[in-house]
């Protein structure tokens, strides 16, 4: 596994540069919409090492190798998760610094603003990618941005947490609970499916 | 004790069936799998190597059954080389070096720096650039970087310039000094499994149609020219297959059937492979 993890990074090095700096920049502009934008990127990672594979034939070779198909699905699933998380600290560790030089503490809105997107995009990961494993990545990233348009327009309600939180009887502790567990499940369901359309890849 | 086994092997896919294929491969040995583009050469490696699942028959790697799990342990001890499947064409040698290491419990540093200063691999360039040739000399250096015990090699000799075959040809014959070491190297170029190979199988349309050690192949065949009238006085069964010609009929006979002292051509597995899927076609 963990050579499918390099294989990926490397894959992605010199995209990482451009994405680094997107993700400064993004984390910089004072709205937490634009944060968004960056923890959505990395959710997207995968179909862009995805493409690579698919271009030179690279999983015909490593089904051939010391790997599982299990492995070379859930690899990409890892690599989702890793770019998640690092754009998510990224991102609060601006914001911290952001604040710190404004003389303001990092909220709890924007925290569980950046959570919750993590979350969100998670889920997204794990309904679009069993499509892009199944179509393939041309007809999976026609999935991943209808998929997309329909989570903007959530993401865009997101700005209204506060004033959600505000009047509803929803805490945030429910919230994360509630978008961790939603997470897990829909994860766990998506790894299952892209295994059983990967095994089939090769009947 | 055989490196390969495979007993009436099929595969069915829409308009091609691998049909009950058997043959086996015997530890220290080359064998050559040999046969026209889409003959069933690569699928038939697919299924050795249980990348694709098969219909029917039985298929043993190094001893094992490969849809048994310990399989995968065995894979520790195959190097494969693939027509058309390679690295991901950004990384560079080093990099698959690395991710190889990752890969093989196995894997060798040494051995394979030194396999790629002896092909010539740039460590740095990266793999989108490469030529074919040198695409192909990476993927045989990193098969043969983790102590593999059996090579699986598929079409990993077309397309490249005589030069680099010759090259690629001599590390096969190195890799087998080692009598644990096997070689299955499928191949359309019959002149190149002429060289290195010690067994050959022939796959026609699916079919498995001989598998022979390639010197009792040579020794069984012969090659004849003669006009018709004096073909069709040979003994029955001498005659596997023949063609035309404007002054005479060439025709592939068994040696042992010819009366004594009938010229024969020189022949070559090239001709008898030749000479062989035209009878089959006939059949």
């Amino acid at each position: 596994m963990k050579g499918l993890l390099l294989k990926d990074f490397y894959t992605l090095l010199k995209q990482l540069k451009f994405y680094l700096i997107i993700i400064v920049i993004l984390s910089v502009i004072p709205s937490m919409n634009m944060t968004s934008m960056g923890i959505v990127y990395a959710a997207m990672l995968p179909i862009a090492v995805i493409a690579f594979d698919e271009r030179s034939k690279w999983d015909h070779l490593a089904v051939m190798m010391p790997y599982t198909r299990n492995e070379l699905v859930l690899s990409k699933y890892l690599i989702a998760y890793i770019a998640v998380a690092v754009t998510c600290l990224i991102s609060l560790g601006i914001q911290v610094i952001i604040g710190a030089v404004n003389g303001q503490a990092l909220t709890m809105e924007q925290m569980l603003t950046v959570v919750l997107t993590a979350f969100a995009c998670l889920i997204l990961l794990a309904i679009y990618l069993p499509f892009v494993f199944w179509l393939g990545v041309e007809r999976g990233r026609i999935v991943f941005l209808v998929l997309m348009a329909t989570a903007f327009i959530g993401l865009m309600s997101l700005e209204s947490i506060k004033a959600m939180m505000d009047y509803s009887t929803i805490t945030p502790a429910t919230l994360l609970l509630g978008g961790a567990a939603a997470v897990i499940v829909s994860n766990v369901v998506a790894v299952a499916i892209s295994n059983r359309v990967y095994q089939r890849k090769f009947l | 004790m055989n490196a390969i086994e495979l007993h009436g092997v099929t595969k069915r896919y829409d308009g091609f069936l691998l049909d009950n294929v058997s043959f086996a491969l015997p530890r220290g040995a080359i064998l050559g799998l040999v046969g026209e583009n889409g003959a069933g050469k690569s699928t038939t490696i697919k299924l050795i190597m249980d990348a694709i699942r098969r219909d029917a028959g039985e298929i043993r790697v190094l001893g094992e059954d490969n849809q048994s799990p310990a399989f995968r342990a065995v894979k520790e001890d195959i190097g494969v080389v693939l027509d058309e499947a390679y690295f991901p064409e950004v990384l560079n040698a080093t990099q698959v070096g690395a991710v190889m290491k990752q890969t093989y419990q196995r894997w060798n540093d040494a051995v394979y720096m030194n396999h790629l200063k002896l092909l010539d691999i740039p460590l740095k360039k990266a793999f989108r650039d490469f030529s074919r040739g040198m695409k192909m000399k990476l993927a045989i250096a990193v098969a043969l970087s983790h102590d593999p015990k059996l090579l699986i090699l598929d079409e990993a000799t077309s397309g490249l310039d005589p030069m680099v075959r010759d090259e690629i040809l001599t590390l096969f014959n190195d890799f087998t000094r080692d009598e644990e070491h096997s070689i299955l190297l499928s191949s359309h170029i019959v002149s190149d499994l002429e060289k290195v190979c010690d067994y050959i199988a022939f796959l026609h349309k699916g079919k498995l149609v001989l598998c022979e050690e390639k010197d009792r192949l040579l020794e069984q065949y012969a090659i004849v020219k003669m006009p018709q009238y004096a073909l069709d006085q040979l003994p029955a069964d001498t005659v596997v297959s023949s063609k035309s010609g404007p002054y005479a009929v060439e025709a592939l006979v068994k040696r042992d059937r010819l009366p004594h002292g009938t010229q024969t051509e020189f022949t070559t597995l090239e001709t008898v492979i030749l000479f062989l899927a035209r009878g089959g076609d006939r059949a």
